[in-house]
């Protein structure tokens, strides 16, 4: 049941980062168009800086899921990898536990900030105006999505701890190494470091 | 107090908690014993204040221009055409890896972007050539660097909005470092070669043929610096503007070489929002952790103490190289900018020494994260390279083969404080 | 005096590189505070710069407790309160005195909002040197400029204000980052900015543009303000010598921005200066000028702030004070 949960959140936050980068993508084509548009037509629509601000923030946000789940967070692993297995498994719980605390208390102060917004009708004072709320409760609810999963995967990690099942820690928050990595390359999945493309590279 | 600090973050780094973690439970517990816990409530508001802001938008734009030279196979071409032109050097291919990195850093603007994308399309070669992996890994990690010194450049960018120095003055201005630096990367290669032959690798056999057929590989690389720096001098665009534009000239070439698809494009989102969500987690909480340090007054303290020293000119800049040498072994090159460089900046402007100008300054300082980029334990480049090795192994590896790298680097520390006009030479012609 | 409480006051000031906060704002907190108060009023005041902090979020922090006072600017905080955005609005008053006067009395209005909106005490309004256009039209010879040869050119923003007071003469807003508006005014990214008259010498915006239009288009009215719940926790005795010596540091606060506002557009022209001369062409507006401006302000800036306002009573508030004081009129 919990591999179950696992995957779905793994399928949601692919989703979200999928969505986030095209909307990159997208900021990235109206900046462009901005700029011909000034230079050639003469026009500006002003407030794709703005936008694009808004876009970042939220994807940001929405990201940090999939960087979790795979295992992406940077973590000093200088003495880690000399470990054995249970004590690694016990620090990853650990170090799971400290991020959630920081990302609970981080989350409860944006609420609060996304709530001020909506309350006080916050615009911004570009020419725009654009009602903060809006791009808040996209840079909120990216926030929201992070602490589900880091407190899923938490409590995952921690019952693991209990059955004594390092494997399923490690896979779970550990620090990658070389086998998972080849495991997560034969499902496909993790696309930066299973690339085929260096394997040709001098053909 | 300090001495609490160091230990505590120590520790913590040291059992692998994640880095965004240890910056912002440091912060908490500062606060709580220094500022009865108010600071705090400040951490979401910050947070929201600097994530939306349009410079930070240049850096996912720099990488996801990166994800996609390397995955429309453009950046594979590019090192196919370096190695053509540079492995007949004592090192072989370690030299196609500086030669890779600056053609590829003169287009992006991010190290990370460099490291990962020259990275991976060099690492299978060091098993099939049998180079020797510490020093090979060292030169992809030390390459990468050049992606913030090379304009266009994310660093040089954030220096200019923190400093109100003009970014195309900067740019121009990290053109001749950048190439003398990646020079002594070669000359690092070339020494250590010849001191262990063995390290070199089995031989690339190049001929005029191929360097001739291989030269049009490298036209998409000058197409995008042309479209990116360009763009800046010819008035379109700012430097922020420019990294868009970058990613939609990226685009077009990707589809010019007809490797433009959804699968593709696909898998550039899921790398470029990983990487961006794994730097802007520890930059905000470096943020956050920099507001609390300055309501403090740590910073500014351990500042004041270099400036009331009563050292000369020279001798202040070497303490500041020191310094951010010390500071750049633990610290994230963003998080370390926005911290220290309100307060440094001041200090060497009052020096009163014209060659140590603004636009001088920010090259060295962006020399000095460049060290830090490489310098363990919290090296991002080192961690990038540690991250492509398909085939695993210790990230000691990473961190050793990098030294030679630091050597150089602080050669060109040197150099660049003996002769500023290495940097100021060009903007000057141009601009005054 | 021997009664007064202990206080240690966390305080936030503007930016640390400009001279409101190095001689003024910073001593007043550092040095003078604790020296007329006999050591018992303190402070860790520290400027926005040295914090990170941007200007936008600082009243959100003080509501949250996070410091006990803060220095800021006006229009930065008006995301949350059209009423206090009335307070800087573009083009209205050409005057530094009469702006005084003006914000004199618009200041119950302010110190309502900042009450209902940030649980703040308003304790001091303040102001920089005027917010003016730096053109590079290219012939420094041309001295025969006026506010219609700005229709169609692009003019670098940073305010909602602002912006429709461009739209207002025809031109075009671009925003672009303070950093990077030298080499946008350079390369013609831009063709005109907005900033003070003292920050466009000191960032040697001089050496790029070659025409100052001496329209004041604001000057960016500044405040003190503390969190309620602090200042109410103070005693009688220490809210007497603040507000004493806070209208002192006020005083001193106009008379160096006046002197400021004067040495900026000297500076920026032919001298006297004490620095290098910046050589641009200054620009009075004509009387033909005076009165587009005044069509645009108020068919432009106040109409358009006025749709923000929302209310009559925003708008009655405003006409009543500030519009009274400079003649103009906010209607819907
Ligand atoms: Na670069
Ligand atoms: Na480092």
């Amino acid at each position: 049941m919990l591999a179950n949960i696992h995957n779905r959140l793994e399928i949601v936050s692919r989703w979200a980062v999928w969505v986030g980068g095209a909307a990159l993508m997208a900021a990235a084509l109206m900046v462009t168009v901005d700029v011909l548009a000034r230079k050639f037509v003469g026009i500006t629509m002003s407030g794709s800086d703005e936008y694009s601000g808004y876009v970042f923030s939220a994807t940001t946000t929405w990201a940090y899921s999939f960087c979790l789940l795979h295992r992406s967070n940077v973590r000093i692993d200088a003495f880690y990898s000399l470990l054995p297995k249970p004590v690694a498994a016990c620090l990853d719980v650990v170090g799971c536990i400290l991020l959630f605390y920081y990302m609970s208390v981080m989350t409860y102060y944006a609420g609060i900030s996304f709530g001020n917004s909506w309350q006080s009708n916050s615009v911004s004072i570009t020419t725009l105006g654009t009602p903060q709320w809006i791009p808040q409760l996209f840079w909120f609810a990216g926030l929201l999505l992070f602490l589900i999963t880091l407190v899923f995967v938490t409590l995952y990690a921690t019952l693991s701890l209990f059955q004594r099942n390092w494997e399923l820690v490690a896979k779970l928050i550990g620090v990658p190494s070389i086998a998972e990595v080849m495991e997560e390359e034969t499902h496909g999945q993790d696309v930066v470091l299973a690339t085929g493309d260096g394997a040709e590279g001098t053909r | 107090m300090v001495i609490g600090i160091v230990v505590g973050l120590l520790v913590l780094v040291l059992s692998a908690v994640p880095v965004a973690a240890v910056l912002g439970i440091l912060s908490f517990v500062l606060d709580e014993v220094a500022m009865d816990g108010r600071l705090t409530a400040a951490l979401a508001e910050i947070y929201w204040d600097k994530s939306k802001e349009f410079i930070l938008v240049a850096v996912p734009m720099f990488i996801l221009l990166g994800e996609i030279m390397l995955r429309a196979g453009i950046a594979r071409r590019m090192y196919g055409a370096v190695i053509q032109w540079l492995s007949w050097l004592p090192g072989g291919l370690m030299h196609a890896n500086i030669g890779s990195c600056t053609i590829f850093a003169a287009s992006s603007g991010s190290s990370v972007a460099t490291a990962a994308t020259v990275g991976t399309v060099a690492y299978p070669e060091i098993e099939k050539r049998k180079y020797n992996e510490r020093l090979f890994l060292g030169s992809l990690a030390a390459g990468g660097t050049l992606g913030i010194l090379v304009p266009p450049s994310i660093n040089l960018i954030i220096y200019g909005l923190l400093t109100d120095t003009s970014v195309p003055e900067l740019y121009l201005a990290g053109i001749f470092p950048g190439l003398m630096l990646a020079g002594l990367f070669m000359v690092a290669i070339i020494g250590a070669c010849i001191y262990r032959p063995s390290w070199g690798g089995v031989k690339v056999e190049t001929n005029w043929t191929d360097r001739i057929r291989t030269l049009p590989d490298l036209l998409p690389p000058i197409v995008l610096f042309t479209a990116v720096v360009g763009s800046i001098y010819a008035g379109i665009a700012t430097p922020t503007e420019a990294a868009s534009i970058g990613v939609m000239v990226a685009l077009i070439i990707a589809a010019s070489f007809k490797s433009l698809n959804f699968k593709m494009l696909r898998d550039s989102f899921e790398g470029t929002m990983r990487t961006t969500a794994m730097i802007m987690l520890i930059v905000f909480a470096a943020i956050f952790l920099n507001f609390v340090l300055g309501f403090m007054g740590i910073t500014q303290a351990m500042l004041a103490f270099i400036a009331d020293m009563g050292l000369t000119p020279i001798q202040t800049i070497y303490l500041i190289v020191a310094f951010y040498l010390l500071l750049g072994m633990f610290m994230e090159t963003l998080s370390m900018m926005l911290t220290t460089i309100p307060i440094v900046f001041p200090i060497v402007m009052k020096l009163g020494v014209p060659e140590f100008s603004d636009v001088w300054f920010g090259i060295l300082i962006t020399l000095l994260m460049e060290a830090a980029l490489i310098t363990p334990p919290i090296g991002v480049n080192l961690y990038v390279v540690q991250g492509i090795r398909t085939r695993g192994g210790k990230f000691n590896d990473v961190a050793i083969g990098a030294i030679p790298f630091v050597v150089s680097m602080l050669f060109m520390i040197v150099i660049l404080i003996s002769w500023p006009s290495v940097a100021t030479w060009l903007p000057n012609q141009v601009y005054h | 005096s021997a009664e007064m409480q202990k206080k240690e006051f966390k305080v936030v000031g503007t930016w640390g590189f400009l001279d409101h906060w190095k001689e003024r704002e910073g001593p007043f907190w550092k040095e003078r505070l604790p020296k007329l108060s006999g050591g018992k009023l303190t402070a860790n005041a520290k400027s926005q710069t040295e914090l990170g902090l941007s200007g936008f979020e600082i009243m959100r922090l003080l509501k949250l407790g996070v410091y006990d006072a803060v220095h800021g600017v006006t229009g930065y905080v008006a995301q949350d309160s059209p009423a206090i955005e009335g307070a800087d609005l573009s083009g209205v008053i050409q005057d530094l005195s009469i702006y005084r006067k003006a914000n004199e009395a618009y200041r119950h209005i302010m110190a309502r909002e900042f009450e209902e909106k940030y649980g703040a005490k308003l304790l001091m309004i303040y102001a920089w040197p005027s917010q003016q256009l730096w053109c590079n039209l290219g012939d420094k010879s041309n001295k025969n400029v006026s506010l219609k040869d700005l229709k169609g050119k692009k003019i670098r923003t940073y305010s909602t204000t602002l912006g429709d007071f461009i739209e207002g003469i025809g031109g075009s807003a671009v925003t672009i980052a303070f950093a990077e508006v030298v080499p946008a005014l350079q390369k013609g990214v831009a063709d005109c900015g907005i900033t003070g008259t003292l920050p466009a010498y000191n960032a040697k915006w001089y050496q790029v543009v070659t025409h100052n239009i001496r329209v004041r288009l604001g000057y960016a009215s500044s405040f003190l303000a503390m969190n309620t719940k602090v200042w109410n926790g103070l005693d009688a005795e220490t809210k007497a010598l603040l507000k004493k010596e806070l209208a002192i540091l006020e005083e001193e606060m106009w008379v160096a921005t006046a002197k400021n506002d004067e040495r900026g557009m000297n500076c920026n022209a032919a001298g006297p200066c004490d620095g290098p001369t910046g050589g641009m062409v200054p620009v009075e507006p004509s009387m033909a000028d005076k009165a587009q401006l005044k069509d645009v302000v108020e068919n432009f800036v106040l109409k358009r702030w006025a749709k923000r306002c929302g209310t009559q009573k925003c708008l009655d508030e405003w006409n009543a004070t500030i519009g009274k004081i400079s003649g103009m009129k906010a209607a819907m």
